[in-house]
């Protein structure tokens, strides 16, 4: 559905006829120089109807008679959208003329109305087609790092999970097909992110509040996942791909598979990967990171009937995956943890159109997913996280009214999870949120105005909120030596337990223009008002979480002092949520062989959840005696810093601009960067804060080479929280070269990818683990894929 | 554009704040707390049941089963002969009823065990019942239980020339109703045998020595499903009765002092912790006892009891007693001999801390009176700090940790001997 874009009404002539039910409708579709564009997607809006331009750049379709909408899609162009009406009895002839565009424009299904990139008040950016092939790594957050305003939490290349805008874990949401990816990777750095980007078609990344679509979760944006495993077609097609990388010996092979007969799709597909721990660039002897290795696989079966206006269908996907977790040692460093993670989700998905005085269209999604990991130390398992979710979310968008276009989704979430072992620093929750939204938005002339309000209630309950009685330490700095401030003897001997029932009624109200300046050029302003009800583990939490090398203790406790010793006890303070207050600002050129997006924006976050250091560290629950009876080996107290979650003011501004020069129809040229900032309004920087990148890429794109030049320079970060180090600035150079060829009707590209050519020492500065994972050495990957 | 965004904005924020959205509750009720058990916080004990105590009946031969959950009766099990020694097996799952005197040892499965199931452990609670599997060989009497495996020795027959002999058992084997390996001497003998991982240190017997105890301490390594002998020390235990093991050394109690054995790798060297020369005569240390962990062990003799620490090499009396006209009634261990257990003649029940260098950490009052005749048994729990103690025909639980009794429950037949089975929590480790 696209109607943003400027709207030419072609009503053309008529000519001979016959009694059919539906009539035909033909067009051509060319540059504005009038070369042909052949390959150019054609679609008539609220319906499955949809066709390909030809070679002379021709298309035709047979529809009934109405008034319909087309949208006009082709690769370097920037979309177009026509307004058509079909009679009785008479052909219809469209000519259609599309602008050239340096800046890719794609539609994006993460936003209710399906609109592009180019035409959202909130930034968005889509990594699909060669560039998603070329960018894939084994994690989410490292496959997207590139993008402008992404990082990774780079986590040793086995749990990285994407930082938008300098926010993550509960604050960004990871979503598969429009609903949360249901993992538990929310939670912990060290938790993988339970989708695969080989089987997916694209990843759409929502920059800035995301809230009013998507809820508490999506405060700092959104990363949706696409793939076809609900077909919306029956055209048979599929994709193929078998990858070798020498750096970890990764073994990947993946393809996909959509057919149909009638008015039943279906959809298959796979993936099997499997690496080695990776290679370093040697420093201090250390020439590989430990425990990195991971195993996965995983396939997906769906199937949709395919109506005359929409379709319904649903899926099954099952995912397993193996990694080791390195730095995750109770003490002991030659300890190996690895993780086993399972997952089996359902999903049911539906688009329906309707001609309807009142309703234009109902989108419904639905998705139930039962996800489990376990961290397993010697063979023994130390912690297993299990998280039952459950999904739904109906969009109603109703007929226009006075040109508003809009509509109201409703949604509603349910996830139980739990947490046993050694590690269950958070204890067993369920939260339940329901949630109203209404969207509407509307041209006035140039400029598009959107609205949108989001209420919502998130309620978390927990039946036995543990609040152990522990011995902290006054000084972590030395592991070990504790003796004169081991409070033990104090302890009363027993756990307190509480019943805990929080409601939340969050309300993110947002307003966004884009406003068409002048032909080829935007201005996009978005404002909004985003509140977060925090997560179960920012609220509860009580243990020790070796993913984030610290001793976690939620918003519900406080440290007390009394006597000059201090103890945990409920928090005095009011449990609040986290309001967002973010303006944005993009100017946009998008037609024409030079185009950019810069993007400026200011996020004031009110009682931002986050974790203070103490003075204190308690003790890591390691296990002693579970290993080893007989040796009993020197024992030594092993202690994690003290963090407790707070509520503070935070302040958090930046700026990304990328701009692209298409020299010709083969070369491109791209320039890229990003800055943010992170502060305390009390003074202190948060932790864990990007530092600036600067980039630049090189594109050929021929019929039989395609290539890249990718050259990303991330600049020292030395804006640092308290007992935070500052990390080096370093320069990642990587390229990649596809040979497309053709066997029969088979699409082939034999490819190469090289990665940190230099083979730079790069320590990422947004991880936990910087010091034990920099980023992989020289890396040669080479592989074979197929379309058909 | 900009400015009625903002306005309308502002007024749908007013408009909210009115109706009272974005509100945040919380309802906190404080429940129940949870003792902790262990000082580290883990909580393994919360998922272990509180086992079952086996009890021999004195009079008939009957092993009754008790559910220490509620304190009741679970099964009597009918053996071949009355059962003059009650044993756990390694782990606690059988116990072991060893009837001496008929040359027999049955095993009766007390019904609660684990399995490990891949990744996991399920757990077991089933009737007790006897197994088929028996052990036949000359007087079996000592029972020596080291870690997942226990040695049985069989002392064989003066009278009859029979031969003594030791069998090596598991929870595993017993299951499978065989021994793990075992081996046969040249002659007879009171004897014993402490296992070391593959080893086994025993005792040998010169045969043409007038008594039946031996004499020599022997290194028998682990072949399949017999031994083969290591090492003879050269350093002689005459009449050697008693044995324990810490877990750096390895003692026997010998007429003359304690055979103290060390182990490096697979290098073991003896040598004598002579008796001290204040020692009255007639005395010796006749049993050891002790705490893995703590390098001084208990020993017993006719005139009390002694320390022996086996790093200064030397043999102290050990002056418990908390007062003078305090004597001893008998005394045990707790589950993981971390405490050494002494009820004396006023029925208090004495607790010293093995980490603690036998300090007296605890006394706890048991019995208003005690006979003089009294002899009062402690069986210890495994899974949690509690002890049973058997007294006539009462038994009386005794919470460790709380330093309190918590529990009675009354036996309607004569106890024997009795042993405490179910699963084992991991071993604590003092901090």
């Amino acid at each position: 559905m696209k109607k943003l874009s400027r709207i030419m009404s072609a009503l053309l002539a008529m000519s001979a006829s016959s009694p059919a039910f539906a009539e035909q409708v033909q067009g051509k579709v060319t540059t504005n120089d009038g070369e042909i564009i052949a390959g150019a997607a054609v679609k008539v809006v609220g319906t499955n109807t949809f066709t390909l331009t030809n070679d002379q750049g021709v298309f035709s379709l047979d529809i009934k008679p109405g008034r319909y909408e087309l949208h006009i899609v082709a690769h370097n162009f920037a979309h177009e959208s026509i307004e058509l009406e079909v009679s009785d009895n008479k052909n219809t002839q469209a000519n259609i003329q599309l602008d050239k565009s340096a800046i890719e424009i794609i539609d994006v299904s993460a936003t209710p109305f399906h609109s592009s990139n180019i035409e959202s008040a909130l930034p968005i950016t889509v990594l699909h087609g060669e560039s998603l092939r070329m960018r894939q790594a084994n994690t989410l957050g490292d496959t997207l790092s590139k993008e402008v305003g992404v990082h990774s939490n780079f986590h040793g290349g086995v749990a990285g999970t994407p930082i938008i805008r300098g926010l993550d874990g509960p604050r960004v949401l990871v979503t598969q097909n429009g609903l949360d990816a249901g993992d538990a990777s929310r939670v912990g750095p060290d938790h993988a992110v339970s989708t695969e980007t080989s089987t997916s078609e694209r990843i759409e990344v929502l920059r800035g509040p995301a809230t009013l679509f998507y809820g508490s979760g999506a405060i700092g944006g959104v990363v949706n996942i696409v793939d076809e495993r609900i077909p919306t077609s029956t055209d048979t097609k599929g994709e193929w791909l078998a990858e070798y990388n020498s750096n970890n010996e990764q073994e990947l092979a993946s393809g996909s598979f959509t057919s149909g007969m009638g008015n039943i799709a279906v959809h298959v597909d796979g993936f099997y990967r499997e690496s080695d721990n990776y290679q370093i660039p040697e420093k201090n002897g250390v020439d590989e990171v430990e425990n990195s290795a991971t195993k996965s696989n995983g396939f997906t079966l769906g199937s949709s009937y395919l109506l005359d206006n929409g379709y319904v269908g649903f899926s099954y996907q099952s995912l397993e995956q193996e990694y080791g977790i390195p730095g995750h040692s109770h003490g002991d460093d030659a300890v190996e943890v690895y993780a086993d993670l399972k997952q089996n989700r359902w999903q049911v998905l539906s688009e329906l159109n309707f001609d309807n005085a009142i309703i234009k269209s109902l989108n419904t999604k639905f998705a139930y997913t039962d996800y489990r990991h376990s961290e397993i130390e010697l063979g023994v398992i130390g912690t297993t996280f299990d998280n039952e979710s459950l999904e739904a979310r109906f969009e109603l968008l109703h007929q226009d009214v006075y040109d508003w276009r809009g509509g109201f989704s409703f949604h509603y979430k349910k996830s139980d999870f739990t947490a046993v072992g050694a590690e269950a620093f958070t204890p067993p929750s369920e939260s339940e949120s329901m949630a109203l939204a209404w969207i509407e938005e509307r041209h006035f002339g140039d400029v598009l105005l959107q609205l949108g309000a989001r209420i919502e209630r998130t309620e978390i309950t927990a039946q036995k909120v543990r609040l152990p009685e522990v011995a902290l330490f006054s000084d972590h700095e030395e592991d070990g030596a504790h003796d004169e401030h081991d409070h033990r003897e104090h302890l009363a001997g027993y756990t307190r337990n509480f019943d805990v029932s929080h409601t939340f009624t969050p309300i993110s109200l947002s307003s966004g223009l884009v406003w068409d300046f002048t032909d080829g050029y935007n201005i996009g302003l978005s404002l909004s008002h985003s509140q977060r009800a925090p997560s179960a583990s920012e609220l509860l939490s009580f243990g020790p979480h070796i993913g984030t090398r610290s001793y976690e203790v939620g918003a519900l406790f406080s440290l007390h002092e009394d006597h000059g010793e201090a103890h945990f006890g409920l928090t005095d303070h009011d449990i609040v949520m986290e309001t967002a207050t973010n303006i944005d600002l993009s100017l946009r050129k998008f037609k024409g062989d030079f185009g950019f997006i810069i993007n400026a924006f200011y996020n004031q976050i009110d009682d931002y959840h986050y974790e203070q250091a103490t003075d204190y560290s308690a003790g890591d629950g390691h296990d002693h005696s579970a290993h080893d009876h007989g040796a009993h080996e020197e024992e030594e107290e092993h202690t994690l810093p003290l963090y407790v979650f707070t509520a503070k003011d935070v302040t958090l501004h930046g700026f990304e601009a990328q701009a692209i020069w298409q020299i010709t129809d083969a070369f491109s040229w791209k320039v890229q960067g990003d800055i943010i900032r992170a502060r305390l309004d009390s003074g202190s920087e948060l932790p864990r804060t990007p530092p600036a990148r600067i980039a630049t890429e090189f594109s050929y794109q021929g019929e039989v080479i395609s290539a890249d030049l990718f050259v990303s320079h991330h600049f020292e970060q030395t804006h640092t929280a308290s007992l935070e180090s500052t990390t080096n600035s370093y320069v990642m150079v990587d390229a990649n070269v596809n040979y497309h060829f053709n066997i029969s009707d088979y699409d082939l590209a034999a490819y190469l990818k090289l990665n940190n050519l230099t083979d730079e020492y790069a320590q990422v500065h947004t991880s936990f683990l910087k010091d034990l994972t920099p980023l992989a050495g020289r890396s040669i990957a080479f592989g074979l894929r197929g379309t058909f | 554009m900009k400015t009625i965004s903002l306005k309308s904005l502002l007024l749908t924020c007013a408009t909210a704040a009115l109706i009272g959205c974005g509100d945040s509750d919380t309802k906190i009720t404080e429940i129940e707390p949870t003792p902790i058990e262990k000082e580290d916080g883990h909580d393994h004990d919360a998922e272990l049941g509180k086992g079952r105590l086996a009890i021999a009946d004195a009079e008939q031969a009957v092993i009754h089963f008790f559910d220490l959950e509620e304190n009741t009766l679970v099964e009597s099990v009918n053996i071949t002969h009355p059962a003059e020694y009650l044993y756990a097996s390694p782990e606690g799952r059988y116990a072991v009823a060893v009837q001496r005197s008929m040359d027999h040892v049955e095993f009766v499965d007390g019904g609660i065990w684990q399995e490990l199931h891949g990744d996991h452990y399920d757990q077991h609670l089933d009737a007790p019942s006897l197994t088929s599997f028996t052990l036949n060989d000359v007087k079996p009497t000592h029972y020596v239980p080291r870690g997942d495996k226990a040695a049985v020795f069989f002392d064989g027959n003066k009278e009859t020339g029979a031969n003594a002999g030791l069998s090596l058992l598991s929870n595993e084997s017993i299951a499978q109703e065989k021994v793990i390996a075992e081996h046969h001497f040249d002659t007879y003998m009171h004897g014993t045998a402490e296992i070391r991982d593959d080893f086994l240190l025993t005792t040998l017997r010169d045969s043409s020595s007038e008594s039946s105890l031996p004499e020599q301490v022997a290194l028998l390594e682990v072949h399949g499903d017999h031994f083969h002998q290591e090492q003879v020390f050269e350093e002689t235990c005459p009449a050697l009765h008693g044995s324990f093991q810490t877990e750096n050394h390895i003692a026997f109690a010998c007429g003359d002092g304690v055979l103290a054995i060390k182990q490096e790798g697979n290098v073991f060297t003896a040598h004598k912790i002579a008796n001290p020369a204040d020692m009255p005569e007639g005395v010796r240390i006749g049993s050891l006892k002790g705490s893995p962990e703590n390098d001084v062990m208990i020993g017993g003799s006719r005139s009390g009891l002694f320390l022996v620490d086996l790093v200064e090499e030397k043999i102290t009396p050990f002056n418990w007693q908390p007062s003078e006209d305090v004597s001893l009634v008998s005394y045990g261990f707790d589950g993981h001999n971390e405490h050494a257990l002494m009820i004396d003649n006023t029925g208090h029940l004495n607790v010293f801390s093995a980490e603690n260098n036998w300090q007296l950490d605890n006394r706890i009052s048991l019995f208003s009176d005690l006979a003089e005749e009294a002899k009062p048994s402690i069986i210890a729990s495994k899974a949690h700090e509690l002890i049973y103690i058997i007294h006539e025909q009462e038994v009386t639980t005794v919470d460790l940790h709380k330093g309190d009794v918590v529990g009675h429950f009354d036996l309607d037949f004569v106890p024997s001997k009795a042993a405490w089975l179910g699963v084992a929590s991991e071993e604590e480790h003092e901090h």
